[in-house]
């Protein structure tokens, strides 16, 4: 008897979620569209916040050549005001959850309006260093990075500028001219890749622009010599090296700019000779006959010296990368181009990641490095677990002090 | 399923996904309980083995019927249903688990708040492992609550001692308030 | 038990009611705007149901009344959600599954089973209404506390002064809670309806 009473209610139960399912079916054909328009209405407030005056939009991405991956959709406002390209980035720090970046460019190229959406670097950056971005053409001339966050905002200029190519190469938009300063600035990460934060130091005389490099590599400087522009590298240890916009070397053709240069980066750059000997001294017992090195290369590596111990000849190198922190890591390389030891102030393991102090043994890391040489290294040495940052600084160190060694003999032979 | 996920779950169940003070969904039924802690403790598991079986059919129904085919106007209505049915089924064979007195009470119990909001909450759940221990832990919760509710209300509050217009309902929501009050203190974020 | 039926017999006054309905009163009377929507969604929807309930009541088995009714319930507060979600969508993203819930809320069913059971669609009709209106009235008064005081806005807007000095505890749950509880303190001193000791109907 429960049963059959069981049995009717569900039946009745149907019966009404049927009526009910139908009545809420009609409704939708009313309610849908209505739905669906004010949704799309929504996703156009993103859009039009970097868009002014923008009301509707076309999506135009399957239509574009050459779309990189950071393009996740390109919008054309559809009275002609321009586009909206919805970027993503990621960057060391970003993991898995990218960057959203929405980019309002207007029809002459100029950036109108960006916002930086859904990601904690939001709240690193604020609105203010997107708004950095405004008013620029495709050239982003000006607009540097953001201190003390420069992984994330690398990648975030890097997602604006493929952005921008992406206008550019389908012929949307015009590219944006750069000046010659600006692009020999941009060619400071290629001849000098050691160089890293730069900041804007005192310019005076033919430096129209002075930079230095934070971790003391060297000094930058955007020089002019009658009209045409020069960027002119020094590095730690005093050498000078010209460059033309073209990015040809080209420092034998301007002495005067290199002794200008010369002057200027010796009279501020920290030197680190010193403390480098005597560390040199601590770290290889019996050293005799130190004598300081000039490098011709451009890396991390701030100060090198030769040393004897007994009839043996080393090479030091005091590289300067960073990793989470400011790195001081030491490497000594014997005659043959084998490590013959490492050695570091501080694994900067306190703030990253500090779960690496617990299965880290700091003496045997540290010996696992010797006897490899430049053609032996292939970077897994210097992985430490879960301190990804510190590795990749490490790495860097020892791949700097053997392009530096290399030169070092490549210019005795 | 990874041991911490399962555990993170059933304490954010119990702590901070507290339904019935927290989420405000099946806070009557819990407010209205004055019942002891056995019968208390009798309803909250048959409400928690309602919460089990209608996220086992209510998750699959959303993720393969209703979102597939863009019935989700329906969702409401089809989950009510789902409740419905399981309820009054289980009313139907659950006369010797439960005491008569429970077993009278039970369908005007287990439909609440809790278990339509529980259903709808688990459509955002990405697997059905996860939406099932989500629906132990929010049941588990969900009966802690209640019983220590009632416990609080009816056995350490003396209504003689409140103001006459604090009697009542007023009291009833201060004292759900201060256990609300504790979880959110667990919370972290008041 | 049978005087814990006879107090449910007798709960045709709604603040009565508010027991069964706490928990949507205090979800959604953290804005002013979910408020009056939630206040209109349970006035419609216990109307609504009140007429079809009185229509078709003499029809359902016994046995069956509270499932049947509960789904008539959810069918008009499907509908209803249908409607603000195409015209005040964001009131609907305010009240999120509360707007659903509403459907299995105690305080609606209870009074189609008992008021519209009972009585006539004019009564039922009558008794709807009015526990519409109490409902969005404490909601409402509710809200103006909590958004006021607690958000430093009303109806979305930020109040200037008052941006320094907001009670953030208000808007958490908790201050859910801490406010009904005023309301209806002061509610029943003003009114002088104390609510009689509950131990005695045990």
């Amino acid at each position: 008897m429960k049963i059959k009473y069981f049995v009717i209610t569900i039946a009745i139960l149907l019966a009404v979620s049927a009526v009910f399912g139908a009545a809420a079916f009609a409704l939708n054909l009313y309610t849908g569209p209505i739905i669906a328009a004010k949704n799309a209405g929504a996703a156009n407030d993103r859009l039009n916040a970097v868009m002014p005056g923008g009301s509707a939009y076309e999506d135009i991405t399957a239509t574009l050549s050459d779309v990189p991956a950071s393009v996740v959709k390109v919008n054309k406002e559809t009275n002609g005001l321009g586009y909206v390209i919805e970027a993503q980035a990621t960057s060391q720090y970003t993991g898995s959850t990218p960057m959203d970046i929405v980019i309002g460019v207007d029809a002459t190229g100029k950036i109108c309006g960006i916002e930086l959406a859904g990601h904690s670097e939001s709240l690193i950056f604020g609105a203010d260093y997107p708004s950095t971005y405004i008013g620029k053409d495709s050239a982003l001339a000006d607009v540097g990075l953001y201190a003390g966050s420069t992984f994330s905002s690398t990648a975030f200029k890097n997602a604006v500028t493929e952005a921008m190519g992406v206008l550019i190469s389908n012929n949307l938009i015009a590219a944006g001219v750069k000046s010659d300063a600006q692009i020999l600035e941009e060619l400071i990460p290629t001849v000098a890749p050691g160089y890293t934060k730069l900041s804007d130091a005192t310019a005076s005389g033919n430096i129209q622009k002075a930079l230095k490099a934070e971790n003391d590599t060297g000094f930058a400087y955007i020089m002019t010599e009658g009209d045409a522009s020069y960027l002119a590298l020094v590095n730690a240890t005093g050498v000078c090296k010209i460059y033309d916009v073209e990015a040809n070397d080209v420092t034998d053709a301007h002495e005067a700019l290199v002794t200008e240069a010369k002057a200027h980066a010796t009279a501020n750059q920290k030197s680190y000779t010193d403390a480098f000997i005597t560390k040199v001294e601590r770290m290889m017992e019996g050293a005799t006959e130190i004598t300081s090195i000039e490098l011709d290369t451009f890396n991390t590596v701030v100060d090198a010296v030769s040393l004897k111990v007994g009839d043996a000849t080393y090479y030091a190198f005091y590289s300067r990368s960073i990793g989470f922190h400011q790195m001081d890591v030491y490497i000594i390389i014997d005659e043959t181009g084998a490590i013959a030891k490492v050695d570091a102030k501080a694994f900067i393991f306190e703030k990253e990641y500090f779960m690496a102090f617990g299965g880290m043994n700091d003496a045997e890391y540290k010996a696992g490095f010797v006897g490899i040489t430049s053609d032996t290294f292939t970077g897994e040495e210097a992985v430490i677990a879960t301190a990804t940052m510190t590795s990749n600084a490490m790495k860097q160190s020892v791949e700097d002090a053997f392009a530096s060694f290399n030169s070092i003999m490549g210019g005795e032979q | 399923m990874d041991f911490k996920i399962i555990l993170g779950i059933i304490l954010a169940g119990i702590l901070s996904n507290n339904y019935a003070l927290i989420e405000c969904l099946g806070t009557g039924a819990v407010l209205e309980n004055e019942r002891s802690v056995k019968r208390s403790l009798a309803l909250g598991a048959g409400t928690t083995v309602v919460m089990l079986l209608t996220t086992l059919i209510t998750w699959p129904i959303n993720k393969f019927v209703l979102a597939k085919y863009e019935l989700e106007y329906l969702q409401t209505i089809v989950f009510v249903l789902v409740i419905l049915v399981i309820v009054e089924a289980m009313h139907l064979i659950g006369r010797k688990l439960l005491d008569n007195y429970c077993h009278a009470h039970f369908v005007k119990f287990a439909i609440n708040g809790a278990v339509l909001g529980l259903c709808i909450h688990n459509t955002h759940i990405d697997t059905l492992g996860k939406a099932l221990v989500t629906a132990f832990a929010v049941g588990l919760g969900f009966t802690l609550t209640m019983t220590l509710y009632s416990k609080i209300k009816y056995v350490s509050v003396d209504e003689d001692a409140v103001p006459a217009s604090f009697r009542g309902l007023p009291i009833s929501l201060l004292t759900a308030g201060m256990i609300v009050l504790a979880l959110l203190a667990l919370n972290f974020n008041i | 038990m049978k005087k814990t039926k006879t107090s449910y017999l007798l709960r045709g006054t709604p603040s009565i009611l508010l027991v069964l309905g706490a928990g949507f009163v205090m979800a959604s009377s953290k804005d002013i705007r979910a408020a009056i929507g939630m206040g209109v969604a349970v006035l419609l929807s216990m109307l609504l149901s009140s007429i079809v309930v009185s229509a078709i009541h003499k029809i359902i088995p016994n046995y069956a009344k509270l499932p049947v009714y509960v789904l008539i319930i959810t069918g008009f507060v499907t509908l209803i959600s249908m409607l603000m979600q195409a015209f005040v969508p964001e009131v609907v993203d305010m009240l999120g599954v509360h707007l659903a819930a509403l459907a299995v809320s105690a305080v609606v069913y209870r009074d189609a089973e008992e008021v519209a059971d009972h009585n006539g669609e004019v009564k039922s009709i009558e008794v709807a209404l009015v526990t519409g209106v109490f409902f969005t009235v404490i909601m409402v008064v509710c809200s103006l506390i909590r958004e006021v005081l607690g958000n430093a806005t009303i109806w979305g807007k930020e109040i200037a002064f008052l941006q320094d000095y907001k009670i953030s505890g208000l808007v958490s749950a908790f201050g859910g809670y801490l406010v009904l509880a005023i309301v209806l303190a002061v509610i029943n001193k003003v009114t002088g309806l104390h609510h009689h000791d509950e131990k005695e109907d045990n």
